[in-house]
């Protein structure tokens, strides 16, 4: 491991070599008039400081002017009644002048900068990563759980055996800390949590954005450390149909179809269907378990976008159903499955969310927006034969007001929200149901006195029905050093309702008995016999440096980040191997992360991802003292090497993807009191897993692709503990840190009509 | 397996490693790249942003170009490369392609699959 990252730093060190020079400049030089609307100027003249060598806008303000060695970086715009304005041009940006008019006086040149594409984000004041289309091709498939194969912050692993839930990790904590929403709208939240992410089709996917850290007060008070935004195909933009087909050696099969059409000019409509299969019961590690529960999902959605630019006005509606069944366990070789460990989960999912929104014509920067949800959950399990039956009901609202004090360096959102939830859930015959019904108000400030500076404040306060006042502050700081070098720090607390059954599924897949909260003994009327709400601060800096080398750029990326629990749901499972106490937090609880991630072109059409993790979590569990969080490795490790066979996509090329991943050894609970066959190692070893893919695309319409996931073959062993008696006291199939399938090769195809 | 000592240490190493560079690559600004570098311009022609597409990342996949860049407004495709690159290699690509340039006519195979946006020769104006 210590060797990888010297060769690696030795190779960053190599990269110093060499830089950037820039061949030509282009932009657009436009008046901004009282009113805020944008006029194009014809006939400025724009000319090098130095060489004098000169260009003329076009009737559309548009000009291009060569750079020669002799020219310098200094470029004059000049134009008649306003005062010629000195611009320095450090690499070669698409540039857009500015001239301002304000009442007769000779106005200031503003330059802005076009937004990059790069996958982290220099102009948001928070961390904000993009994952592109493009980058999400190199995963293997299929779902929103399996997105973040490529990348760094986000972790991803079964929470069980039996099940098929997944779970990710962030900043060294469970995905329930992180705010998942669909369009900055709630996503996969409270009931939802263990199979949520499989909702969402990666053939669906147009982006995801991953910000680290405590996140705008906008969206509400749940993030805590950080949010997963995902943006789906959209009605109006890109391919008007795309059909995705999937196989794999497990004989998992999906199939994923978008088409979109124009109603009108303004209006315009997409359908998005999705059905996959499990088809079969597989036990590739022969214990009697099936690897993966056979069944089928089914999503169906239907978004409508209407969009009116002379009048401001513009709507979204969008309306999703999901259909999931599933049934793991024992395999049962087509006979009875009466006696046999099983579990049949079917859930059924309709959500609906719409936004409306003006922005007043003359003056861009003010708008209203409103955003509409409805969701509604129906869950019914049973893990063994422990029965598990749970809904929930959501509606969301939330208003937004957004304008400026005096002048564009200050701008402010400010509104109202509202959420209500209705949960029952049923665990074998105990209930436990309860509603939040939670309103809400927020303001975030944004000062952007120059290029170079953000500050975003916000706070919010809400007030719940069962906790009380909540209330939140945040903040975030970004400073550029110069146009390629940020430096950002933030802080800010965060809240959540505990859901301890949906979030502790996986455990329900073992003999242990369950003591959730202190029943008989609470001092309050809060849910699941007394567990508080749960609260913490998060901590976070971070360097993000962008650099070109021989005309190829790269990224270099470190942070760190610290999450300080107040209050917290602990799930102890050391108390015993046969128990799960679920208590509020009595001591200390946190979690600090350390990433260190870089970019490159390292050749010609050859990228290269490399990015280290360390992570440390810890609690005080019940009258043990501080000890590691469970299944959260130390370290994590990974390098992405992607080429292309040729930049022109419109021909037909080749693509290829490898990947290497360390995971660090992770804590087990204690097992030590188990008869010894049926005792497991403190903490785990370290792996690696290797996944590669290539992909043919023959023109712009029609890709086929194929790869392998986990090359070495590398399997958790053992899955199970006494899996040949699941109705025993030692049985538990919850112990999950490494991989229950072993090697796997996948096919597909893509196909796109513009 | 890894221990608690090794990871602290390659935190370490890391963070400090990662700050020097950050911080001594702000300090480069312009110094030419090792090798003998050229810059060479020539006219292909085309028609709008889906052309300038096409064009650059045609150039781009000659051997030798790190650098191309096509201005709608006067036709004019500037590349940087190393002393590998070839212009007439990249005119004859882009022929292929089927753009015309100061250099080589187009291959009417490569025409006719332009997008109908693209074809020039169709009397359709710059857009």
């Amino acid at each position: 491991m210590r060797h990888i990252i010297l060769v690696l730093l030795a190779f960053l060190f190599m990269m110093k070599a060499g830089s950037a020079q820039d061949i030509s400049v282009r932009g657009v030089v436009m008046e901004e008039k009282l009113d805020g609307s944008l006029v194009p100027i014809e006939f400025a003249n724009v000319y090098w400081l130095k060489s004098t060598r000169n260009t003329t806008t076009d009737s559309t303000g548009y000009f291009f002017i060569a750079r020669g060695a002799d020219d310098g970086d200094k470029l004059i715009f000049q134009f008649l009644g306003f005062e010629p304005d000195t611009v320095e041009v450090a690499s070669g940006k698409y540039l857009s002048v500015l001239f301002k008019e304000e009442a007769n006086l000779l106005g200031e040149v503003t330059v802005v900068h076009r937004k990059r594409t790069t996958e982290i984000s220099f102009l948001d004041a928070l961390q904000v990563e993009n994952i592109s289309s493009q980058e999400l091709f190199k995963a293997a498939c299929c779902n929103l759980s399996e997105s973040f194969e490529t990348n760094a912050t986000v972790d991803v692993s079964f929470t069980d055996a039996v099940t098929g839930a997944k779970e990710i990790q962030m900043l060294g904590l469970s995905g329930k800390y992180t705010l998942i929403s669909q369009e900055q709208m709630p996503g996969a939240r409270g009931i939802a949590i263990p199979f949520g992410l499989l909702y969402t089709p990666g053939a669906w996917i147009e982006s995801i954005q991953v910000s680290k850290g405590a996140g705008s007060v906008v969206q509400g008070y749940e993030s805590m450390t950080g949010q997963i935004n995902v943006e789906l195909k959209k009605p109006f933009d890109e391919d008007k149909l795309l059909i995705n087909g999937y196989f794999s050696e497990s004989y998992r099969s999906e199939l994923n179809v978008f088409t979109r059409t124009d109603v009108s000019p303004m209006f315009s409509t997409a359908l998005l269907a999705h059905y996959s299969l499990y088809p079969t019961e597989h036990d590739r590690n022969d214990d009697g378990f099936m690897d993966m529960p056979k069944g089928s999902l089914l999503t169906l959605a239907n978004r409508w976008d209407y969009h009116n630019n002379k009048n401001g006005v513009e709507g979204q509606l969008n309306v999703q159903y999901v259909q999931d069944r599933k049934e793991g366990g024992q395999v049962s070789h087509g006979g009875d499955t009466h006696d046999l460990y099983r579990t049949p989960i079917n859930i059924d999912r309709v959500q609906a969310f719409g936004k409306l929104g003006y922005v007043f014509p003359n003056k861009r920067y003010n708008s209203i927006g409103s955003q509409w949800g409805f969701t509604r959950h129906v869950q019914n399990a049973e893990i063994g034969h422990t029965l598990y039956d749970a809904s929930q009901t959501s509606l969301y609202g939330n208003w937004l007001y957004q304008s400026i004090i005096g002048d564009s360096r200050h701008k402010y959102v400010t509104g109202l929200s509202f959420r209500y939830e209705d949960y029952k859930e049923q665990l074998i015959s105990t209930h436990y149901d309860f509603k939040e019904i939670v309103p809400g108000a927020f303001f975030e400030y944004t000062y952007l006195p120059n290029d170079f500076i953000t500050v975003v404040g916000g706070v919010r306060l809400d007030h719940h029905n069962l906790y009380g006042w909540l209330f939140n502050p945040r903040l975030h700081l970004r400073y550029a050093a110069s146009e390629s070098l940020v430096f950002r720090i933030s802080g800010g607390s965060g809240m959540r309702t505990p859901l301890p059954i949906a979030e502790n599924l996986a455990w329900l897949a073992s003999s242990r008995d369950w003591t959730i909260g202190e029943p008989g003994q609470t001092q309050n009327n809060f849910p699941y016999n007394g567990l508080e709400m749960e609260k913490a601060w998060n901590f976070g800096a971070s360097i993000t440096k962008e650099f070109t080398i021989d005309y190829r750029s790269g990224l270099l990326a470190v942070d760190f980040f610290h999450t300080r629990f107040t209050n917290r749901a602990i799930a102890d499972l050391d108390i015993s191997p046969q128990q799960l106490w679920i208590y509020n937090l009595d001591g200390q609880s946190s979690a600090s992360t350390f990433q260190a991630e870089a970019q490159y072109e390292i050749l010609k059409r050859v990228d290269l991802k490399v990015a280290y993790k360390w992570q440390d979590a810890q609690i005080a569990y019940r009258g043990a003292g501080m000890r590691e969080q469970i299944f959260t490795p130390r370290s994590r490790f990974f390098v992405n090497i992607a080429y292309v066979s040729s930049v022109a996509t419109y021909k037909g090329h080749w693509r290829l993807s490898v990947t290497a991943h360390n995971t660090g050894s992770q804590r087990i609970p204690d097992t030590d009191t188990n008869p010894v066959a049926f005792q497991l190692a403190e903490s785990s070893p370290d792996y690696w897993l290797f996944n590669g893919q290539l992909t043919r695309v023959f023109n712009k319409s029609f890709e086929v692709y194929a790869g392998v996931e986990n090359i070495g073959n590398y399997k958790q062993s053992p899955v199970i503990i006494d899996a040949d008696n699941p109705h025993g006291d030692y049985f538990d199939a919850g112990l999950i840190w490494g991989p229950i399938f072993g090697r796997e090769w996948y096919v597909g195809f893509r196909y796109m009509l513009k | 397996m890894q221990s608690f000592n090794n990871s602290v240490y390659s935190f370490f190493l890391c963070t400090f490693m990662v700050l020097g560079i950050s911080f001594s690559t702000t300090a480069q600004s312009s110094k030419p790249a090792k090798g003998m570098e050229q810059t060479v311009s020539f006219k292909v022609t085309g028609t709008c942003g889906n052309c300038k597409e096409r064009i650059e990342s045609a150039a781009l996949d000659v051997k030798g170009v790190k650098k191309a860049e096509w201005d709608i407004q006067t036709d004019m495709l500037v590349l940087v490369g190393s002393s590998k690159m070839d212009k007439q290699k990249v005119a004859n690509a882009l022929a292929k392609a089927g753009h015309k340039s100061e250099l080589a006519a187009a291959d009417p195979k490569g025409y006719a699959k332009l997008p109908g946006c693209c074809q020039y020769d169709s009397g359709i104006e710059k857009h």
